[in-house]
């Protein structure tokens, strides 16, 4: 079973709700954490685990060398201007580029050299028996899309340790980032506010998972007892799956980095949402 | 010479972004009036890097200076690449006023990269 945690924006207590849900399912089934939020990773800090593998993700990017001719049909062919054919010299801007190679492959002349530059890094690791993996972007670098994708073929095309459930935290917002790493669940669990705000974000959030066609429910964090969320997912027919009580002790718990098992209450909470969980998706075995 | 504007008049304002100026007047600059036409900035369309796609087409134009806002980093390295001397006219003169304060030397040139103008239309 895959199951993505989105949220229309950050700060909704995603991340809280990955990790504590990847923690529950630990304890039942063999699990893994991916946290897809390459830009801002954090699940690793609430988890801790211990870091066994580290691979960097390597994006190519041209060099001209001196056989250019100057006849500009690599400066055309990239739609993302990263290259620049003026007077005397061809110039690449290598922030601008996605690594396509469509450069190297309309040169008639064989004067466009691949090189690589790191561009990210997946790091996996093992809190108890959850295997956990991230992505983590370079500081500067704009392009999330290559390594969320190193995240998941790592993880979960290649595996074949056979992984019953992967719980995806996925980054925040609508961007195509967000739809490389939620696309393929089984279920999103769509986490919100009891806010205007939350409101707003989580309608966007469903209009996207409606159409990649996913099936969803909706986390409601903080909850203070109120409609606004519960009027507007019975109107449009989603399921609440869980409602986490505004409590001090969240924060507090949060705030020293501890999971929020830790307290059997929100351990009970989780619980709950897992076994739901597991009744309303089925647990396939993977083999390979 | 080339000046990114508003409007295909020289009575016109001077368009401060670059790369995302709906349009570019030529001219050569011993006979402004006589020789301005005005060109649509095929940066425009661009979803990234609209200031170097607009660099690349002063260079097939064959512009030697330029007059506009300012140039984010990007920018700045193609029009220096290709040779053009590029100088700063603030968004309240005319097209003209810019062209005649750079004639006597009253226009500051362009040599850091000012704020980028990424992703703006
Ligand atoms: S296509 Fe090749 S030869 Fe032509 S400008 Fe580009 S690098 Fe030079
Ligand atoms: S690899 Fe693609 S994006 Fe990069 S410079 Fe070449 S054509 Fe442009």
């Amino acid at each position: 079973m895959r199951i993505g945690v989105l949220s229309g924006k950050g700060g909704t207590g995603k991340t809280t709700v990955a990790v504590n849900l990847a923690l529950s399912f630990a304890q039942t089934h063999k699990t893994q954490y991916l946290d897809y939020d390459v830009e801002e990773p954090n699940g690793f800090l609430f988890l801790q685990p211990e870091v066994k593998e580290q691979v960097s993700v390597p994006l190519l990017y041209p060099e001209i060398s001196d056989k250019c001719t100057l006849c500009g049909e690599c400066s055309k062919a990239c739609q993302y201007h990263a290259l620049a054919q003026v007077s005397q010299k061809v110039l690449v801007f290598p922030e601008l580029c996605h690594g396509c190679g469509t450069c190297s492959i309309v040169c008639r002349y064989g004067a466009v050299l691949e090189r690589e530059r790191p561009l990210g890094l997946v790091e996996l690791g093992y809190h108890g028996n959850l295997r956990c993996v991230q992505g983590i972007l370079r500081e500067g670098e704009a392009l999330a899309v290559p390594v969320i994708q190193a995240v998941r073929s790592r993880a979960e095309e290649r595996s074949t340790e056979g992984f019953e459930v992967t719980v995806a935290d996925c980054p925040p917002g609508s961007s195509c980032s967000v739809i490389h790493s939620v696309e393929a669940s089984d279920l999103a669990l769509l986490v919100t506010e009891p806010t205007a705000f939350g409101l707003h974000d989580l309608k966007i959030a469903v209009r996207l998972v409606r159409e990649l066609g996913l099936r969803h429910g909706v986390v409601l964090n903080k909850d203070d007892g109120s409609r606004l969320i519960r009027d507007y997912c019975g109107a449009e027919d989603i399921p609440l799956m869980a409602a986490i009580p505004f409590d001090i002790g969240i924060a507090k718990t949060y705030s020293k980095g501890l999971p929020l098992l830790e307290d059997s209450r929100w351990a009970v909470l989780f619980a709950d949402l897992r076994d739901k969980l597991v009744r309303e998706v089925p647990v396939q075995k993977h083999e390979d | 010479m080339a000046v990114s504007v508003g409007k295909k008049d020289l009575s016109g304002l001077v368009d401060d972004r670059f790369g995302r100026c709906p349009y570019f007047m030529l001219c050569d600059s011993e006979d402004v009036e006589g020789t301005a036409e005005w060109k649509d900035n095929p940066a425009l369309a661009s979803t990234g890097g609209a200031g170097i796609a607009a660099g690349e087409f002063l260079d097939r134009e064959k512009v030697k200076v330029l007059i506009t806002g300012s140039l984010g980093p990007n920018a700045l390295r193609v029009v220096q690449a290709s040779g053009v001397s590029a100088f700063s006219a603030p968004g309240s003169m005319t097209v003209l006023e810019s062209v005649r304060a750079w004639a006597t030397g009253t226009l500051p040139a362009i040599t850091a990269a000012g704020q980028a103008h990424a992703g703006e239309r």
